[in-house]
């Protein structure tokens, strides 16, 4: 046992920190909370934390997910205070609870991301001309290949769950989307709006644009939270 | 729009943003007053280096633990952010608060290494700051200095209003203080300059003028105030302990190069080497007690979530207890998961026993520094270290299983003849021999060995800052003399210094004040980050040169040193002139002088602070 899941929020300015940031960060954040995780057994141990899944450099999120083990015992209340008197200005975490184990880890459950994508400012594209971007037979982005500058292209079409405006008025234009996440299939949802900005000639707005993940599921739509309730 | 808005428009264009977002942990912020001195600690490189400077966590610290003061941190932009910045019409700012430069008190900036001179120029133009002292006005900012550069300040005199000489958190301390008396007082400028001149460890180049005899060596230097001494003593922190150190150190949000807690084992150095300016400028050696030093430890690991600590020191086994306090650490590690590093050990059987404890699984490389080839030459540089001592810790370090050995060698030296350099390649011959008979296992076969070789930079305030420096083409001639001959051993991996980089060091190091036009010519015409091998440009640097009429020859062949006074002569490092001359003396007579705990060789600190170690031993 002594298996937790643990849900945070990542906002401000250290949304520029990388997904390697956030893992030294984590560490130290339940050393300096007392919280002792246990460690792998082998050559080099090393704790066992995991992300659910990794969150772009400058997203924020309100759902991020993170999965360890301790070395012993604890209240989820008591891990989560600790950890929160721990974490630098922008990360907190909302909610712990214990979970079953062993069991599949996080990472390999994750199926499907909500992001809420907000365009500020008066002068974006429509909402309606999104949903109809979308909406086409065959829809392809332009995805950089790893470790090289090459991009190459990549079907987002059945990538893409759902789309809805949430507003688009004058103070901005803002969208949820759910797109497919983990290690089988996965999309950025900055592949997807650099495609729509560039398809209706507004690719200069994509540095504003601010994209926020929302919640995480696995295949049959379950946030995270929920599969083991 | 706030400077904080701009800026986040700013970040998704560049490399590495979080280098500019602040938010770390315990980082310190204030509600900013009125009549507050509001100071800026600048480093002039990247957030990467300036996060691994330990001073940076100290000075920070003594600064912010005063009410009436508060300290943030700047950094210079890597060129993506600068170019942003500039574009973006936004000035250089601090990392708490976002506040600019300019709109600061004082502005301090520490001066670890000379190549990055340009960058403070490049760092002020980015402020918005006159660069100046005598261009700035009543609104501008203080602009100050520290660091070991600060021993040789004649260079950038010319920008800066004042330098702390010597250990500075009790010094800047002071001077807070008086600035915000003078604050206070609304008095000029020239007030608040006039009034800290006669504080320990202050100087004020506007209060001195070097004049110049027809070879433009110095022949005097004039005081111009009343309140500046003739000389400038450094000041010195005497008791470590009496002096709160950080525990709880600003722990960065990306990784730096030295990402760990770091506590300083003691200041100072007894070893006596001629080459090091270090070695002369931190006397005398002052020791962290034990106590101390286990209880910061535990302190930084509770607030930092660190999991390596790293002693740092000149040379760690010197510690008068070095064998307890490594027993101790190296258990204290292992309860809390927190790894160890002792860098600079002389490896003797007792750190072998600890660096086996720590290593167990992981065994990072093992680093010697003989410095030079034969004994003849170490004999003259003063480094005690012998062959056998090196031989037998390699055939140790063979048996317990480490197969990285790095060893490090400067050319250059004075003295130095091509037998010197054959002893370098003899050495890593002998070495490879050793990996070779010692192994028997297939780990033998893997052994690498490392051969680092810097360029001799002859620097102020020691035994050697009257020597000339080779001329880079015999620098590059001796690396590939090396290279030739090291490439013909399988194993061994050479590397080397840019010789045109430790031209630019040496000159700097040994310069005066005519320099100052130099330099700023050099940044005009796009010198920044001369650190940096990618980025220096000695081309830039000889156009400056040229462009100003002065001659780097002047400097690297030592005949700067040759007039009535040197340039650096107002700086008072405690170690006299006499003593200097005499260690020069008995280089050239090949004859070392021997560690000063083991008895006083008389370089003169003792006649102004208390010098615990003399005789130690």
């Amino acid at each position: 046992m002594n298996r937790y899941l643990i849900k945070f929020t990542k906002q401000g300015l250290v949304r520029y920190t990388s997904h390697l940031d956030m893992m030294r960060l984590f560490q130290r954040a339940f050393k300096r909370g007392n919280i002792r995780l246990a460690y792998s057994s082998g050559f080099s141990p090393h704790p066992k934390i995991s992300f659910a899944h990794p969150l772009s450099l400058g997203f924020t999120s309100s759902s991020e997910y993170l999965e360890i083990v301790c070395a012993e015992a604890g209240e989820p209340s008591a891990i989560q205070e600790a950890l929160n008197r721990s974490l630098p200005h922008g990360i907190h975490s909302t909610r712990c609870k214990e979970i079953p184990e062993p069991g599949k880890t996080m990472a390999s459950l994750v199926r499907w991301a909500s992001y809420r994508i907000t365009l500020p400012g008066a002068d974006h594209p429509g909402g309606q001309q999104f949903l109809e971007y979308i909406d086409q037979p065959v829809l392809i982005g332009k995805k950089r290949k790893k470790g090289s500058k090459e991009l190459v292209d990549v079907d987002m079409k059945p990538l893409i769950h759902n789309a809805t405006v949430v507003s688009d008025d004058a103070s901005g234009l803002s969208l949820d989307v759910i797109v497919s996440a983990g290690s089988s299939a996965n999309l950025n949802p900055e592949v997807l709006l650099q495609s729509f900005l560039d398809s209706v000639k507004r690719g200069e707005l994509f540095p504003v644009v601010q994209f926020e993940r929302t919640e995480l599921h696995d295949e049959t739509m379950i946030s995270l939270w929920n599969i083991f309730s | 729009m706030t400077l904080n808005k701009q800026l986040e428009l700013l970040l998704p264009k560049v490399e590495k943003p979080a280098r500019y977002i602040g938010g770390e942990l315990n980082t310190v912020s204030k509600v900013t007053e009125e009549g507050m001195t509001r100071f800026g600690f600048a480093f002039p490189d990247t957030y990467e280096l300036g996060m691994s400077y330990l001073g940076l966590q100290i000075l920070y610290k003594s600064l912010n633990d005063m009410d009436s003061v508060f300290c943030e941190r700047i950094f210079a932009p890597a060129l993506d952010m600068e170019r942003e910045l500039r574009s973006a019409g936004l000035p250089l700012f601090t990392l708490e608060t976002k506040t600019p430069a300019n709109e600061l008190d004082l502005l301090g900036f520490t001066l670890q290494y000379e190549l990055s001179y340009t960058n403070v120029l490049n760092m002020l133009d980015l402020s918005r700051i006159p660069l100046r002292s005598c261009d700035r006005g009543e609104t501008d900012p203080f602009i100050l200095g520290g660091g070991p550069c600060a021993f040789n300040p004649e260079p950038v005199a010319d920008f800066f209003d004042f330098f702390l000489i010597g250990d500075g958190e009790e010094s800047i301390r002071q001077v807070c203080e008086l600035h915000q008396q003078w604050k206070r007082s609304k008095a000029d400028r020239n007030v608040f300059l006039s009034t800290i001149s006669s504080l320990p460890g202050v100087y004020v180049p506007g209060f001195y003028q070097p004049m110049y005899d027809e070879k433009c060596t110095v022949s005097e230097i004039k005081v111009l105030n009343d309140s500046a001494p003739a000389r400038v003593t450094k000041s010195v922190l005497s008791d470590l302990n009496s002096f709160d150190f950080p525990e709880a150190p600003i722990v960065p949000l990306i990784e730096v190069v030295h990402d760990r807690s770091v506590i300083e084992l003691f200041r100072g150095c007894t070893r006596g080497c001629r080459f090091c300016q270090a070695g002369m400028i931190y006397r005398p050696v002052r020791e962290r007690s034990k106590e101390s030093i286990l209880a910061l430890a535990d302190a930084q690991l509770k607030s930092s979530g660190y999991d390596e600590l790293s002693l740092l020191s000149l040379s760690t086994s010197d510690y008068s207890c070095f064998e307890p306090l490594a027993l101790e650490l190296v258990a204290w590690g292992r309860e809390n998961n927190v790894s160890l590093s002792l860098p600079s050990l002389r490896l003797d059987s007792f750190s072998f026993q600890v660096l086996q404890e720590i290593q167990k699984y992981k065994k990072t490389g093992l680093t010697f520094a003989p410095e030079a080839g034969t004994q003849r030459l170490r004999d003259v540089i003063n480094k005690s270290i012998t062959e056998d001592d090196i031989f037998t810790g390699v055939k140790q370090a063979i048996s317990l299983g480490w197969y990285t050995v790095k060893l490090y060698f400067m050319i250059g030296l004075p003295t130095e003849t091509k037998e010197d350099l054959d002893g370098i390649v003899n050495i890593a011959a002998e070495i490879m021999q050793l990996a070779r008979q010692g192994g028997g296992s297939g780990k033998s076969n893997r052994f690498q060995l490392s051969v680092s070789i810097s360029n001799f930079v002859p620097k102020a305030h020691t035994p050697f800052q009257w020597v000339a420096q080779d001329e880079p083409h015999v620098f590059t001639e001796k690396h590939m003399y090396l290279k030739d001959r090291l490439k013909k051993l399988r194993g061994v991996q050479y590397q080397y210094h840019g010789s045109d980089a430790s031209r630019i060091e040496a000159v700097l190091a040994r310069g005066d004040r005519r320099l100052s036009d130099v330099i700023e010519q050099a940044w005009s015409l796009g010198a920044k980050f001369d650190g940096w091998r990618e980025h220096f440009r000695y081309d830039l640097w000889l156009q400056a040169f040229d462009a100003t009429g002065i001659d780097p020859t002047f400097y690297t062949s030592g005949t700067v040193s040759t007039g009535t006074v040197l340039p650096w002569n107002v700086i008072d490092s405690g170690v006299t002139t006499d003593y200097l001359q005499a260690e020069w003396e008995s280089a050239k007579g090949e004859v070392q002088t021997q560690d000063c705990r083991l008895g006083c060789t008389g370089c003169g600190i003792n006649t102004f602070t208390t010098c615990p170690m003399e005789g130690s031993q």
